[in-house]
């Protein structure tokens, strides 16, 4: 008994068993990848690739962080290197506005179109604070288009300046904002849609 | 362009603003037209709580307090994380 306590208090170098980094950090990082990429799968493998990654640079990890910020921060690169990858690849229009027309809101004398007027949300205080509020928001933003998507998740969930989305992305700052209007109209939309729905 | 926008422009410019600065006019014109137009109104409080509720998803799923109802990394893929693992440090 005595023996294993001076085993636990003795100096040793900060080191991290990559051994249990799948018990102990995968849950948490698949769905810190699944909140912004949406796609399970991309999400697995982003963990994988995340793991191989710290795997390699296990030597440099000097222990100024702890173990799972260090491997946030690699995630946080392989989720941008992903989008960046996206952009590069996919040969879609810019402004990924298949889903979301905006016409379908607003007259041709720029009102609100009567079925379009926002309707209030119930509780919008609680709201924020519930589970199942939460969980339509994320459902709701699976539904956005891919690029749209990305923008947003670079925006609102990394807080990135415009500059940088669009440097990452690959676009123009009008396309940018026309993407987030986009996605807060739609979102919004959404939202009303499956928060009025549950709660009636 | 005119002083008061219309209720597109209007939307347009809320969210624009959320992402960067509007010129003095633009601000002058939005926050008259928000003031006049409830439907407008209500759609800025709403996607301004959107964005609350987003950050604070984030927020939640980084510090452990909630899972955000997301699943967790499915067993299969777990198993071959760690014989992944393994393998590399065995050789």
């Amino acid at each position: 008994m005595p023996n294993q306590n001076e085993t636990s208090n003795s100096p040793k170098p900060v080191e991290t068993n990559p051994e249990t980094w799948v018990d102990e950090y995968g849950d948490y990082l698949y769905r810190y990848a699944l909140m912004r990429v949406r796609d399970p799968n991309q999400a697995e493998d982003l963990v994988q690739e995340t793991l191989l990654a710290a795997l390699k640079a296990r030597k440099n990890f000097a222990g100024q962080s702890t173990v799972k910020t260090w491997l946030v921060g690699i995630l946080k690169h392989k989720i941008i290197d992903f989008f960046r990858k996206n952009s590069r690849e996919k040969l879609v229009d810019p402004s990924d506005n298949s889903d979301v027309e905006l016409n379908d809101f607003f007259d041709k004398n720029k009102q609100w179109l009567p079925n379009a007027v926002p309707n209030d949300f119930p509780n919008p205080t609680q709201a924020i604070e519930n589970e199942e509020f939460t969980t339509a928001l994320l459902s709701c933003l699976e539904k956005l288009p891919p690029r749209t998507a990305e923008a947003f998740s670079l925006r609102e969930m990394e807080d990135m300046s415009s500059e940088e989305i669009c440097n990452i992305l690959d676009i123009t700052p009008n396309n940018f904002w026309v993407m987030m209007h986009r996605a807060r109209i739609a979102l919004r939309k959404c939202l009303e849609n499956s928060w009025l729905n549950q709660n009636k | 362009m005119k002083l008061m926008p219309t209720c597109n422009e209007a939307v347009e410019m809320m969210s624009k603003s959320m992402d960067m600065e509007l010129t003095t006019v633009e601000r002058v014109g939005l926050k008259l037209h928000a003031f006049l137009c409830i439907h407008c109104k209500k759609y800025w409080d709403q996607i301004l709580m959107v964005r609350d509720a987003v950050r604070q998803a984030v927020e939640k799923q980084e510090s452990e307090e909630s899972t955000c109802s997301l699943k967790p990394l499915p067993e299969q893929r777990k198993a071959e994380l760690k014989a992944l693992i393994n393998n590399s440090l065995s050789t």
